[in-house]
C-alpha cells in the first residue's frame, strides 16, 4: 500500500499532461485544419479521468505518511474536485445537449488543474519556492544588528530558507517541525535537537557540520547547504543560549556577529583557478613528454596541467613548448635544472602558474623581477639559490603569494618581517631548523 | 574487447616476469638518475623516440590521480612489532593508581590475547608526561624531539584493529586484508599513480631494526596487481639493490655491448610484430643499465651535508632507521611516491631487557626520535610537507595490564599485544595541523570515541593523493577489488 502512495509524485504528471491535451484541442480547432482533432476529445478525456483518479487513489494513500494534515486538506479537495468536472465533462462530451458547456468546462478543468498542481507543488518544494530568492546571504548582511532580533531576524530566515522546505508545515521528514520556537525546541523522531549554550551537544548543529558525504548530513546532499557564515550564525545562537526572545544586543554577541556578517574570510587557497580551460595541444605535450618531462592533467577530467620537468636535458626548447600550453599549465617543477635569469623571462609567460618550484637552480636576484608577471602565483620554491632579500623585494605583483620557500639562501631571519610586509598572506620559510643532540639521544639503557 | 584482450596479455606478460623482477621489470621503471647525462651524450633523437614510446605503454608512466590532490607523496613509517601508547601519546594518570593491582574481570572476559592468561597485574604508565605546543598534546618523555612539533602533528588515539598478532595484524595495516595475497598500499598507488621520476621506482621500501617485519615482504607485495607495482627494497647498507653490480669479471663495456646486443633483437623483434610492448622492453633495458649507476647515487647519504647529519643524527655506513629516514626524504624529493620504513624491535613483552618497556623501549624510542623530528622539519624547509604525508604508527597498541606469560610473571615489565586502542600520528599532506582526534577510555584500555581503523586510515591516505577509495579498483576473480575492500570511510574530521 505504501508502494502505492509512493507513486504517487510519479502519477500526478498523467492527469497534468492528458487533461492539458484535451483542453487544447478543444480550443485549437477553431481553425479548419484541426477541426478533426476534437473527435478525439472524449477519449482523451476519459484517460485523464482514469489517472486523475489513480493519482487521488495513491494520493490518499500517501497522506498517511508525514504530511501536515491541514496544508494537504487543500491539494486533496483540489484533486477530488478535477477528477469528478473531469468525470463528468468526460461523459457531456458524448452528449450533444451540452454542447454549450463544453467550452465552460474545459476552462473549469484547467483551473482546477493548475490549482491542484500548485498545492502539490508547495507541499514538496514548500511555501517559498516558487518566489524565494537565490540567497539569503545578501539578506543577511543587510540586517541592521544593532536593533535586530536575533532568532526572528537572524536564525529564522537561515532555516526558513534552507530547512523549512522539509521541516516546517508542509513536510516534517523525521517528524521535525523548525517553523516555530515551541516546535525547534521538541525536537523530531531522533529526540531533542538543540541544547542552549552548548554547540557540540546539539543535534541541529551536529548534522549541518557533518561531512558532506555523510548519510546524516543536513540538509541532504543534492539540497542546497548553508554557508560558512550561515553555520556560524546558527552555532553563535546556540552558543549564546539559543534564546527566541532576545535582540542580538542583548544577547551580548553584536561583536561576534558584525565579525561574522562583515569580515570576508580569506578564501582558502585555490589550487587551481576556476573554470576548465581548452584541451592542451596534444602536439605538444607530446613534444615535451619527448624531452623528458612528465606532463599530467591536475586531475582526472581537468585541462590544467602539472608540468614536472624532472628528467628534462633541454631546458630551452621544454620552456618554449611550455609558453604554448600557457593557459593550461598550473603548476611547474623545474628544480634541479640548470634555470638561469635567462630562463625566468620565458617563465615569466607562464601567466596561469599556481606553483612554481626554481629550488636548487642559478636564478640570481637581477633575473627574479621579471616573475612579477606571474601574478597568480600562490607557491614559490627559491631555495637553496643565491637569492636575498634584494631580489624577493622586487616581487611586489605577487600579490597572491601564499608561501615563500627560501631556505637556505642569502635571506635571513632578519629580512623576514620586512618581506612580510611586502607578502602579508604568505608563510615565510626560512629554514634552517636545528634538532638539538641531546645527551640522552646516544645513551644506551642496559 | 580487442583492447581488453591486449591488455590481458600484457598483465600476464607482466606476472610472469617476477623472477628476474629485478633487474628486468623494476630496474627498468628506476631507470638512471644518470639517465640524463647518458641522453646528452647519445645521439638525442633515437633514444628519444623509444623514451617516449615508453609513457605510452609502461605500466610505470605518471597518471592523473581522480581528484585535485593534496599529497603527492607518502612516508609511513611503520615500527613493526607495536609500540606502545601508554609510554609515548596516551597519556593515562588513572592507570597509575591501578598500577599493581589485579586486572578487574570485566576487561578479561570474552577477550583473547596474545600471551597473557589468566588475571593479570595492571601496570601504570613507564614514563612522565607533559603537555607541549600550542595544542597541549601530551607527549611522553621518551620523545623529547617530538614533542616539539607536536604543533605541526594530527594524532589518532583511538585507532582499532582486529587482529592480534603481528603478521596479520601487518597485512591488515598495508593491504586491508589479514590474509596474504593482497597488493600493499604502495602498490595500489603506484598503480593508480605511476611513477613521477621515470630514472626510480614509484615505491621503495627500507627496513631496519635487524629483520624484515614479522609479515614477510607481502605488506609490500603488488598482491593480484603486476608485479611491477611492488614495493623495491633497497639497502642501506652495501649494494643498494641486490645483484644491481656487473657479475665479475663483466666489463662495463661487455654489459653495454650485450645490452645492445639484446635491443638489437628486440627491435628487430618490434619490427616483426609492431607491438609497443617490445619498444618499452628495449628501453626498460636501457634504463635498468643506467641504473646501475644512478641507484647507488641516490642511496648515498654521504654527500648530504654535516648541518643534516646532525640534524637527523645519522652516520653514513650503517643500517639504521635514522639513516632511512633520510633517505626518505631524499627520495620523495626526486618524486618517488610511496617510502615505506619498516622497523623491527618494538614489541615490548617484557620477556627480556630488550624488550622491557623501560629498558629496550626507552631505546628504541632513541633511535627514531630524533631522525623523525628531522623529517618533518626537514621536508618543511624544503616545502615538501604540504604535499608530503607522513604517517607513524604500528600494528596495533599495548594493554594497560603486565603481560604475564604462561600466567607467570614476567622478568621485565612489558605489556601484552592489544587491538582496541592505540595511536597512529600523521603530520603534513593536507591534514590537520596541532589536532588530536578520538579518546581512550580512562586507562587506555578501549577507544570510547572517535574510533578509526585502518581502513579508514587507508581510505584517508588515498583520498590526500587524489583517489576515491571506492573507485581505485582492480578487476580480478570476476569482481573489482580495492585496498578498503568493502570497509573504510575517509576521517574527514582531521583533514585541514
Amino acid at each position: 500500500m505504501e508502494f502505492i502512495g509512493r507513486l504517487h509524485p510519479l502519477l500526478v504528471h498523467l492527469p497534468i499532461g492528458i487533461l492539458l491535451l484535451a483542453v487544447l484541442f478543444e480550443w485549437l480547432p477553431f481553425r479548419k485544419p484541426y477541426k478533426s482533432l476534437r473527435r478525439s476529445i472524449r477519449i482523451i478525456l476519459w484517460l485523464g479521468f482514469f489517472a486523475a483518479l489513480s493519482s487521488v487513489v495513491s494520493g490518499l494513500l500517501l497522506k498517511e505518511s508525514g504530511y501536515d494534515l491541514q496544508s494537504v486538506k487543500l491539494h486533496q479537495f483540489a484533486g477530488i474536485a478535477l477528477t469528478l468536472i473531469t468525470g463528468v465533462y468526460a461523459w457531456a462530451r458524448g452528449q450533444k445537449q451540452f454542447k454549450r458547456m463544453y467550452k465552460f468546462l474545459s476552462v473549469l478543468v484547467l483551473l482546477l488543474l493548475l490549482t491542484t498542481g500548485h498545492l502539490g507543488g508547495t507541499l514538496t518544494h514548500g511555501e517559498n519556492f516558487l518566489f524565494a530568492s537565490a540567497s539569503t546571504e545578501t539578506e543577511l548582511t543587510q540586517v541592521n544588528l544593532q536593533q535586530a532580533h536575533f532568532y526572528n531576524d537572524l536564525v529564522k530566515p537561515i532555516l526558513d530558507s534552507k530547512c523549512y522546505a522539509c521541516h516546517a508545515s508542509g513536510k516534517q521528514k523525521g517528524k521535525l517541525r523548525l517553523d516555530a520556537p515551541e516546535y525547534i525546541l521538541k525536537g523530531g523522531k531522533g529526540g531533542v535537537i538543540l541544547v542552549a549554550g552548548k554547540t557540540d551537544e546539539s543535534e541541529l548543529i551536529h548534522r549541518i557540520v557533518l561531512p558532506l558525504d555523510d548519510d546524516d548530513h543536513m540538509p541532504p546532499k543534492e539540497k542546497n547547504q548553508l554557508t560558512q557564515s550561515e553555520v556560524e550564525i546558527l552555532k553563535l545562537w546556540i552558543a549564546s543560549g539559543a534564546d527566541f526572545e532576545k535582540s542580538v544586543v542583548e544577547s551580548n554577541q553584536l561583536g561576534a556577529l558584525q565579525k561574522i556578517l562583515t569580515t570576508k574570510k580569506p578564501e582558502p587557497a585555490a589550487e587551481i583557478p576556476e573554470g576548465n580551460p581548452d584541451a592542451a595541444n596534444p602536439t605538444v605535450i607530446n613534444e615535451l613528454m619527448q624531452l623528458g618531462a612528465v606532463v599530467l592533467p591536475v586531475a582526472n577530467g581537468s585541462h590544467y596541467l602539472s608540468v614536472n620537468l624532472v628528467n628534462v636535458v633541454a631546458v630551452d626548447s621544454a620552456l618554449d613548448l611550455l609558453v604554448k600550453v600557457k593557459q593550461q599549465t598550473v603548476w611547474l617543477k623545474a628544480g634541479d635544472l640548470s634555470i638561469n635569469d635567462s630562463h625566468l623571462a620565458k617563465l615569466a609567460q607562464l601567466n596561469q602558474l599556481i606553483k612554481l618550484n626554481v629550488e636548487r637552480t642559478v636564478v640570481t636576484d637581477t633575473g627574479l623581477s621579471q616573475l612579477n608577471a606571474l601574478t597568480q602565483l600562490q607557491y614559490l620554491n627559491l631555495n637553496q639559490t643565491t637569492i636575498s632579500a634584494t631580489g624577493i623585494k622586487q616581487l611586489t605583483s605577487l600579490k597572491n603569494l601564499r608561501s615563500l620557500f627560501v631556505f637556505d639562501t642569502k635571506v635571513t631571519a632578519d629580512d623576514v618581517p620586512e618581506l612580510q610586509n611586502i607578502f602579508p598572506n604568505a608563510k615565510i620559510e626560512i629554514g634552517n631548523y636545528i634538532v638539538p643532540t641531546l645527551e640522552t639521544d646516544t645513551i644506551i639503557l642496559k | 574487447m580487442n583492447e581488453k584482450f591486449i591488455h590481458e596479455l600484457q598483465r600476464k606478460q607482466l606476472e610472469e616476469t617476477t623472477r628476474r623482477h629485478f633487474l628486468r621489470e623494476c630496474i627498468a621503471g628506476m631507470g638512471g638518475l644518470a639517465l640524463a647525462s647518458v641522453f646528452g651524450s647519445c645521439n638525442p633523437f633515437e633514444k628519444q623516440d623509444k623514451y617516449a614510446a615508453l609513457f605510452s605503454s609502461n605500466p610505470l608512466a605518471p597518471k592523473a590521480p581522480q581528484f585535485i590532490p593534496k599529497a603527492k607523496s607518502v612516508i609511513y613509517l611503520h615500527m613493526a612489532g607495536a609500540p606502545s601508547q601508554l609510554e609515548l601519546f596516551d597519556y593515562k594518570p588513572a592507570l597509575h593508581k591501578l598500577d599493581g593491582q589485579d586486572c578487574p574481570q570485566s576487561l578479561l572476559e570474552g577477550k583473547k590475547f596474545a600471551f597473557i592468561r589468566g588475571v593479570p597485574k595492571m601496570l601504570g604508565p613507564q614514563a612522565s608526561f607533559k603537555q607541549h605546543g600550542q595544542s597541549g598534546a601530551w607527549v611522553s618523555e621518551n620523545l623529547p624531539h617530538f614533542s616539539s612539533i607536536v604543533d605541526e602533528v594530527t594524532f589518532l588515539k583511538a585507532m582499532q584493529t582486529d587482529q592480534f598478532n603481528h603478521g596479520p595484524a601487518q597485512l591488515l595495516m598495508h593491504t586491508g586484508s589479514a590474509r596474504l595475497g593482497r597488493p600493499s598500499m604502495g602498490s595500489w598507488v603506484t598503480y593508480g599513480l605511476g611513477s613521477e621520476n621515470q630514472n626510480l621506482p614509484g615505491f621503495v621500501v627500507l627496513t631496519s631494526g635487524g629483520t624484515n617485519p614479522d609479515a614477510g615482504k607481502s605488506v609490500w607485495g603488488s598482491g593480484f596487481l603486476p608485479s611491477v607495482y611492488q614495493g623495491v627494497q633497497c639497502r642501506s647498507e652495501g649494494d643498494p639493490v641486490l645483484f644491481i653490480k656487473d657479475p665479475e669479471h663483466i666489463t662495463r663495456d661487455l654489459r653495454k655491448a650485450s645490452i645492445d646486443a639484446i635491443n638489437e633483437v628486440n627491435k628487430i623483434h618490434y619490427e616483426e610484430k609492431g607491438d609497443p610492448e617490445i619498444l618499452s622492453r628495449i628501453a626498460q633495458y636501457e634504463m635498468a643499465y643506467r641504473m646501475q649507476i644512478s641507484v647507488p647515487e641516490v642511496m648515498n647519504i654521504n654527500d648530504e651535508p654535516q648541518y643534516i647529519h646532525e640534524m637527523y643524527g645519522t652516520k653514513p655506513g650503517e643500517v639504521s632507521l635514522a639513516n632511512n629516514i633520510l633517505l626518505a626524504r631524499k627520495l620523495v624529493e626526486k618524486g618517488v611516491r610511496f617510502v615505506q620504513i619498516f622497523d623491527w624491535g618494538w614489541d615490548s613483552h617484557g620477556t627480556d631487557s630488550n624488550l622491557a618497556i623501560d629498558v629496550g623501549f626507552v631505546n628504541k624510542c632513541r633511535t627514531v626520535d630524533k631522525a623523525m623530528t628531522a623529517l618533518i622539519l626537514d621536508l618543511k624547509q624544503r616545502g615538501l610537507l604540504d604535499e608530503t604525508l607522513v604517517v607513524w604508527g604500528g600494528e596495533f597498541g599495548r594493554t594497560p595490564m603486565a603481560e604475564n606469560r604462561e600466567g607467570k610473571k614476567n622478568p621485565f615489565k612489558g605489556r601484552d599485544h592489544h587491538t582496541e586502542a592505540f595511536t597512529v600520528w600523521m603530520a603534513g599532506g593536507g591534514v590537520k595541523k596541532g589536532f588530536t582526534y578520538g579518546e581512550t577510555d580512562e586507562i587506555g584500555y578501549s577507544a570510547i570515541s572517535g574510533k578509526t581503523t585502518p581502513f579508514d586510515l587507508q581510505a584517508t591516505i588515498l583520498n590526500q593523493l587524489g583517489f576515491d577509495h571506492e573507485k581505485l579498483t582492480y578487476e580480478f576473480q570476476g569482481r573489482p577489488f580495492r585496498l578498503t575492500d568493502v570497509h573504510g570511510k575517509v576521517i574527514h574530521e582531521i583533514l585541514a
